[in-house]
């Protein structure tokens, strides 16, 4: 029914049937087709949009001259509405409003800007799993970038851990993604979880569309609220690592669609994942070494103790007792060539008892753990003085007459002796200070020579071993090894170790 | 009048050789050997020697502690250290401690007995090739020198940092400067001080009461 302004009837004559024709024209398109005043009344309306909507009082769309819009209608397709003025029917203002239905084009335009999306999403994901070694940063960068493809509600990521035991690294838990450090993690058997156990088993996704549905079921991240689930699997070098969950609240989110872009983005931090598992064994076997090497420093320092204990304390006083025994064999003997013999004989023993002391001080000095590093160094600094050549200045600041904890006292005493061979060694110095300063919860061991300097120093010569040497005996206690040198203008080498309670391993 | 003599030593061996040296002359009367500083407390408070004759190294308490305590207890009590360690700086704890004398045991018989009359004399006693270490140890105060020309307030501050223990690179980091700019502060100021080293500058920084 057309309103009566345009009753074909209505004209005469040739303009009539003119028009008749026009309208005919206008059923005929594949079109959608309105003729309407300005206050959007419809004149008329073609059969393709009769056939769909009926014949509508006004425009569904609000329609203005030259305009171009999108209409959805009520059957979901979609419309491009072209608005141009309409002439000829003997009134002023009326527009013809044609509707292209643009259904599949825009559909196939959504689709190719969601595989640019999902690929510029993979892309940077790969981009930002590569850029960290760290697990934790890893999983917790793969649901961040998981989110912006796929809107699930909540997720996690759980990595397959020895005897089959699971557990949860991090959770999306609806704002915001926690990596979860290893107290928080929540553990548990894969055979506990049908569902994960298929997944870690096989390697397949699995959706379910209505947890509801099924008895019995659990979140394995222990997070609320999933009415329906997607787990995919997680590999690394070819084989299960984990996997990684998502979930939404309402029911039959995940379509295949989905799956899709999680395995993809799954199969993208595989590498990443391999990494930092990696990374991790690489840090655990670091550390194993470091704690194994301050054992090794430890275990070399007490023998060492007990070989200088045994040479001073046993071997040099057996030999001072035979001589309180020749003394008196001096005293009581009557001849002349027996004296002279005897005297002989205590000057050899005398000769051993310095040799062993002299060995005894070089593998750990007494005064190191009778009197402290200060009187230990000065001793040590004093004896390589009086070898000459080098004029050796020591002092000691912020002691205070304290002890500090032994082995810091240890590890300073041994850092001078590497740092002040070296000088002797290689520097062809003419001056070494030593200064060991304490402030701040600090320690500072300071070797300073006016040697030739260096820029590189060779790998493999004793220098450098000594450097390593110094190295690790810092590290090994949280401390920092400087180094300052260029040629010609000395060496600085400064050890700092926190030290805050000198009394705390005493 | 014979000198009671407590010998001690944890080397049984040792201290029987020491006592049949000391018992041939008339003088002196070994009246009792200790292997520990608990041992040693309590003979020296039942037989109260003249004279104790102590061993630095020993297991457990070592000698300086012992001795701290023999003479907390026993201020007139006379200590002699007989000791293995030919160091300054046993030395000087030693004597800190409370020791009277410090022999070490490769000393012949005649200066046993001549370190025993000095201490028992109330002189103090040490072994003749030691004082040499004790001389060089107080490192003769030089004069404190003037600056040839006074520091900027710049050089003061590189001085301070110098004489804290940081490195040319550290001081640059934190003054915000660069490292060549800290050499040649550091170069004018120790010329200025007529300083060669590191060492001099700290000893001149705390005795200007820069630290």
């Amino acid at each position: 029914m057309a309103p009566p302004l345009l009753q074909p009837e209505d004209g005469q004559g040739e303009v009539a049937a003119e028009r008749q024709r026009y309208f005919s024209l206008l059923d005929e398109l594949p079109l959608l087709a309105l003729v309407c005043a300005p206050d959007g009344s419809v004149h008329f309306a073609n059969r393709t949009f009769r056939e769909r909507f009926g014949t509508p009082a006004s425009a569904p769309w609000v329609p203005g001259l030259g305009e171009r819009r999108e209409w959805v209608a009520a059957d979901g397709r979609t419309y491009q509405v072209d608005t141009h003025p309409f002439s000829g029917a003997g009134v002023a203002g009326l527009t013809l409003d044609l509707g292209l239905d643009i259904t599949e084009r825009k559909r196939a335009h959504e689709a190719e800007q969601r595989a640019r999306s999902t690929a510029d999403a993979l892309r940077e994901a790969t981009v930002a799993l590569t850029r960290s070694l760290d697990r934790e940063t890893v999983l917790a960068t793969l649901l961040d970038h998981l989110r912006r493809l796929v809107l699930f509600d909540r997720a996690s990521v759980m990595l397959l851990e020895e005897a089959w035991r699971v557990s949860v690294r991090a959770v999306f838990d609806g704002n915001r993604v926690v990596p979860l450090a290893p107290a928080e993690r929540r553990e548990f058997l894969a055979s506990d979880h049908p569902a994960v156990h298929k997944i870690l088993t096989t390697g397949t996704s699995v959706v379910i569309p209505d947890t509801g549905a099924l008895p019995g079921w659990s979140p394995p991240d222990g997070q609320p609220g999933a009415s329906s689930w997607l787990g995919v699997p997680l590999f690394a070098r070819g084989t299960v690592a984990g996997l990684f969950a998502l979930s939404k609240q309402e029911v039959r989110y995940f379509n295949d669609d989905h799956v899709r872009v999680a395995e993809a983005l799954s199969s993208q931090a595989s590498v990443a994942v391999e990494n930092a598992i990696l990374f991790e064994q690489m840090q655990a076997a670091t550390e194993r070494m470091q704690t194994l090497s301050r054992r090794l420093v430890e275990v070399q320092e007490n023998e060492r103790r007990t070989v200088a204990r045994e040479l001073h304390d046993e071997a040099a006083q057996a030999l001072v007792s035979l001589r309180y025994g020749l003394q008196l064999l001096e005293r009581e003997t009557g001849g002349e060539g027996v004296a002279a013999r005897v005297a002989e004989l205590k000057q050899t023993t005398d000769a051993v008892i310095d040799s062993l002391h002299r060995l005894a001080a070089a593998l750990r000095p007494a005064s190191l753990d009778l009197v402290g590093l200060e009187a230990a160094l000065r001793q040590y600094l004093r004896s390589i003085g009086t070898q000459g050549g080098l004029t050796v200045r020591f002092k000691a600041r912020g002691l205070n007459g304290e002890r500090l904890p032994a082995a810091v006292e240890t590890a300073l005493y041994r850092v001078v002796q590497e740092a002040v061979t070296n000088v002797v060694r290689h520097a062809a110095a003419t001056r070494v200070d030593v200064l060991i300063e304490r402030r701040d919860g600090h320690v500072v061991a300071m070797v300073e020579d006016d040697g030739k300097g260096f820029v590189h120093v060779a790998a493999g010569s004793t220098e450098r071993l000594g450097l390593l040497g110094i190295r690790e005996r810092a590290e090994a206690l949280g401390g920092t090894l400087t180094i300052e040198s260029s040629p010609g203008e000395g060496t600085t080498i400064a050890v700092e170790v926190p030290c805050d309670d000198p009394h705390s391993d005493r | 009048m014979t000198t009671r003599i407590l010998i001690v030593d944890d080397h049984p061996v040792l201290r029987s050789g020491l006592r049949v040296l000391l018992a041939a002359d008339p003088g002196l009367e070994v009246v009792g050997e200790a292997g520990t500083g608990e041992e040693t407390l309590s003979l020296a408070e039942e037989l109260h020697p003249d004279v104790v004759l102590l061993d630095i190294g020993m297991p457990g308490e070592s000698g300086i502690e012992t001795v701290r305590r023999l003479k907390a207890k026993l201020p007139e009590l006379k200590v002699l250290f007989l000791t293995m360690h030919e160091e300054e700086g046993m030395l000087l704890e030693a004597l800190a401690a409370g020791g009277d004398g410090y022999l070490i045991k490769r000393a012949d018989e005649p200066e046993i007995l001549q370190a025993i009359r000095a201490v028992q004399r109330g002189d103090l006693y040490v072994h003749p090739t030691m004082p040499r270490a004790l001389l060089s140890q107080s490192e003769l105060p030089e004069q404190p020198k003037e600056p040839i020309e006074p520091l900027t307030p710049r050089e003061i501050d590189v001085l301070r940092l110098l004489a804290k223990g940081n490195t040319n690179r550290q001081i640059a980091e934190r003054l915000t400067l660069s490292i060549r700019t800290i050499e040649s502060h550091r170069a004018n100021l120790m010329g200025k001080l007529g300083l060669t080293s590191r060492v001099e500058l700290v000893t001149y920084a705390e005795e200007r009461g820069l630290l």
